[in-house]
């Protein structure tokens, strides 16, 4: 079982209720069992062979984001997100995943939008992979990067075919399919070394996850955000000017919280784009997400729709005119809930606004 | 009397009538769940795979009204009814000995009102401790309760134990903080406390729900007084050689009423481990320190008088920033793996004495326990932090390193211990608990603590729930009849 090479940090999680007030899908719920603690100690049960998965625990590790902000939140930083995916692959290897995780299919393939195939010049160097906003079947967001790096005359070119990054899909604990994802996302970069990926969600895989899969991309290859090359365009003064005062809500993702640069690049490029930036009362670091983190939205709709719902009023409270995350993931998902309370949106999307 | 299977069915179903099919759990890890606090002995059984008590049902109520309904059902089957709040108790207060229904009341978490004129909040109890400090404090307001619970706790579990937060020595304890209550009598009756700043108008019921844990009503409701966040808030550390001089320190800044909102001495054994680990300061002797804050003039005229008592003795100056850092690391303490964890045994006996008692019962206790239960190794360690007019709480512990496997040797050990540690605390002329509730595990000292007056308590007890449907086991009353 993946679940005992985490039990060093099980044994901590199991009795600890530091960071309960943290939590996307506790904080709704307010059900006990969606803590951190009592899911650390019902998985340390399970690895040390206490008890068995049963339905109601197997449900819990999927009705849940991996509450990367718990891991944010803990002084020493435990794992949650490993473990939770440990846990996940665990219930899949054993054949027990509930059916909406064993129906998901990554988007394997798809050819890229005429509209956005417009802005690809084949000559270019940096290859663009849209990863998240595939995984989010959400082209707008595609469609505003490449209209501002065109605007601002960055010249990318796209894959002939896109493929799923497999974020999704190893969230899930779908280990093989996010191989295969991995396998095909590496095929379509092929003698490409500048990537530019749309989102955290894709920049997590390709730096970190894909080695840890054992799919490692050429020695050579350089994986870039969208937000850092946005946040050089705004130095160069070609994106904005810097007198936007509109009040922007900075959202969290919990793919930006798993990725190395964490939230610095998103809140550098948006303190430029306007003066008045809002954070949750923790800051960014601590901020909950969409509900889309880690899956919620396949597995638990209802709830992730209820963790939306509570993000946008939260903005609105704040006084924001816009909701703003540098996760394509996050964002398709915030809208399909928000019932157009708010300007919701990307970067890219901001900027085109 | 055991409860059979068709009257579980029943009752379920009477249960998902009240609060939604959805809010009321009855599998394992749902009961499991609800069943372990910071209490070590469930955490015990957990470790040991042993069986810890469960509740035959969980239920999460939306709104007071489905808790007072839970209630009357509870009276109808003669069920007990157990308060759940954030988990945060160290006493067993949430254990379901007897089964029956866990009501989680975390749903009740709104703020209703922070009103300025009276600098007062109130809210509903449910509400976690950290998120209401912080919407109190982007109102430039705070409820001073910073309890080491205070990530988990709810505001009514604040009450339910009579908890302290560690600026308690200036701001008071949760019972001093609360100006009137809403409970769910034992019956199922909403009832609210007079909403006044006092009375004269016979015995006060408020203060009856504050520290009952539950046993005479379930808090879903409280006002409770608040502070304009201070202009200034000041540390500062000290070393005294041993902790004889910095007891006499702190009792004769309290005697001159100098209002410092902490003081926090640690004696030789805490000061050689938890701050030396902590802090990250290779220290030996007494670390203390000590907090004001305020108007900045008064601070300084406060912590001039103040350090001015303290440099009277061969104490070294260790600045502020290493007051600060106490302040700023205050709950790395309580994040595993500094945290006193398994496989540990360990227990926190933090209890109360006037100044001229308390030395005398700290080495009283601390040879008692290390000489009864030298075999095991135990160590006792101890700080004094909440501090009084006339006296102060040692906040002691007792840690075995390596406790019985077997769990009901580690419960008969765990036991023992506990049972010395309150004899001496009351022989020495202390009490059984300063700040984290009877609960289960000392439910078996209160008569001892109370002598003939325990019946005061009983007679209240039985008046407001004859069958002993709330909470039944904790503080020293018996089972659900």
């Amino acid at each position: 079982m993946k679940i005992k090479n985490y039990n060093k940090y099980l044994v901590g999680c199991r009795f600890c209720p530091m960071c309960k007030p943290f939590g996307e899908v506790s904080n709704i719920t307010k059900d006990e069992t969606h803590s951190t603690r009592v899911r650390g100690m019902l998985l340390w049960q399970i690895a040390n062979e206490k008890t068995k998965w049963d339905d109601a625990t197997i449900k819990l590790i999927f009705e849940s984001t991996l509450d990367s902000v718990s891991q944010a939140f803990c002084v020493n930083h435990y794992p949650v997100p490993e473990y939770m995916v440990a846990a996940r692959m665990d219930i899949v290897e054993a054949n027990l995943e509930p059916e909406c995780v064993r129906l998901y299919e990554p988007a394997i393939s798809q050819s890229i939008d005429k509209s956005v195939q417009a802005f690809s010049n084949p000559d270019a160097e940096v290859l663009f992979y849209p990863g998240d906003a595939l995984s989010a079947n959400y082209g707008a967001s595609t469609n505003a990067i490449t209209q501002v790096l065109s605007r601002a005359e960055v010249s990318v070119k796209l894959p002939d075919r896109l493929s799923d990054c497999g974020g999704l899909a190893y969230c899930l604990g779908k280990i093989d399919q996010a191989r295969e994802c991995a396998n095909n996302v590496t095929a379509d970069f092929s003698g490409c070394n500048d990537i530019l990926v749309d989102g955290p969600m894709s920049y997590w895989m390709l730096t970190k996850i894909y080695p840890e899969l054992g799919i490692n991309l050429p020695e050579n290859t350089k994986i870039k955000m969208v937000t850092d090359t946005l946040n050089e365009l705004q130095e160069q003064n070609k994106l904005a000017n810097t007198e936007n005062t509109a009040n922007i809500y900075l959202l969290g993702s919990e793919f930006s919280r798993l990725t190395e640069p964490g939230y610095a690049p998103f809140r550098k490029l948006m303190k430029s784009l306007s003066k008045s930036v809002i954070e949750s009362y923790d800051g960014l670091e601590l901020a909950e997400g969409s509900g889309a983190g880690g899956g919620l939205h396949i597995t638990s709709p209802h709830l992730a729709k209820a963790v939306s719902e509570q993000r946008v009023l939260e903005a609105i409270a704040a006084g924001a005119e816009w909701l703003v995350c540098d996760s394509p993931l996050d964002i398709a998902h915030l809208k399909l809930c928000s019932d157009e309370k708010i300007n919701i949106g990307t970067p890219a999307e901001f900027l085109l606004s | 009397m055991k409860t059979s299977q068709f009257l579980i069915n029943q009752i379920q179903t009477e249960l998902e009538a009240i609060a939604g099919k959805d809010n009321v759990l009855t599998s394992y890890a749902d009961k499991a769940g609800y069943s372990v606090d910071y209490f070590w002995v469930p955490r015990m059984l957990i470790d040991r795979g042993a069986d810890v008590p469960l509740p035959d049902f969980v239920v999460i109520p939306n709104n007071v009204e489905e808790v007072s309904e839970i209630v009357k059902l509870a009276n109808i089957y003669h069920i007990p009814v157990i308060p759940f709040g954030g988990g945060g108790g160290s006493q067993g207060g949430i254990m379901p000995v007897y089964g029956g229904i866990t009501v989680d009341v975390k749903r009740l978490d709104q703020i209703i009102v922070i009103n300025e004129t009276n600098q007062t909040v109130t809210a509903q109890a449910g509400i976690n401790g950290y998120r209401l400090e912080q919407a109190l404090n982007r109102t430039g307001y705070t409820l001073p309760h910073y309890a080491a619970s205070v990530h988990s706790a709810t505001l009514g579990g604040y009450l339910a134990c009579r908890g302290s937060g560690v600026l308690s020595t200036k701001y008071g304890k949760a019972e001093d903080m609360v100006l009137s209550v809403q409970v769910v009598l034992p019956n199922g009756d909403i009832i609210r406390t007079l909403p006044v700043p006092n009375h004269a108008a016979g015995p006060g019921i408020l203060q009856l729900f504050v520290g009952a844990e539950g046993s005479f009503g379930i808090i879903t409701e409280a006002t409770m007084q608040i502070e304009r966040m201070p202009e200034v808030r000041r540390f500062q550390a000290f070393l005294f050689p041993d902790m004889h001089d910095g007891l006499d320190a702190g009792r004769r800044i309290m005697l001159e009423r100098l209002s410092p909102c902490v003081i926090r001495l640690y004696d030789e054994a805490s000061t050689s481990t938890r701050i030396k680990k902590i802090l990250e300061i290779d220290i030996e002797g007494s670390y203390m320190v000590i907090g004001f804050d305020g108007f900045p003039e008064m601070v300084e005229l406060q912590e001039k008088r103040a350090f001015d008592i303290i440099h009277e003795y061969n104490v070294q100056d260790l600045g502020s920033e290493l007051g600060q850092r106490w302040w700023d690391h205050r709950y790395d303490f309580y994040f595993p793996p500094d945290v006193l964890d398994f496989p540990w045994m360990y227990g926190t006996m933090d209890t109360l004495a006037p100044f001229d008692k308390m030395e005398n019962l700290y080495w009283e206790k601390k040879r008692a326990i290390e000489e009864t239960f030298a075999d095991w190794n135990v160590r006792y360690i101890a700080h004094f932090s909440h501090w009084y007019a006339w006296g102060v709480m040692v906040y002691d512990r007792f840690i075995i390193e390596q406790p019985p496997e077997d769990a009901s040797e580690a419960l008969r050990l765990h036991n023992q211990i506990w049972d010395l540690a309150v004899e001496k605390s009351l022989e020495c002329g202390g009490i059984i608990n300063e700040h984290h509730g009877v609960g289960l595990k000392l439910a078996r000292h209160v008569r001892k603590q109370y002598g003939p007056a325990f019946q005061v308590l009983e007679a209240l007890k039985h008046g407001l729930d004859p069958h002993n449907v709330l909470n039944p086991g904790k503080m020293g009353f018996g089972p659900t009849t």
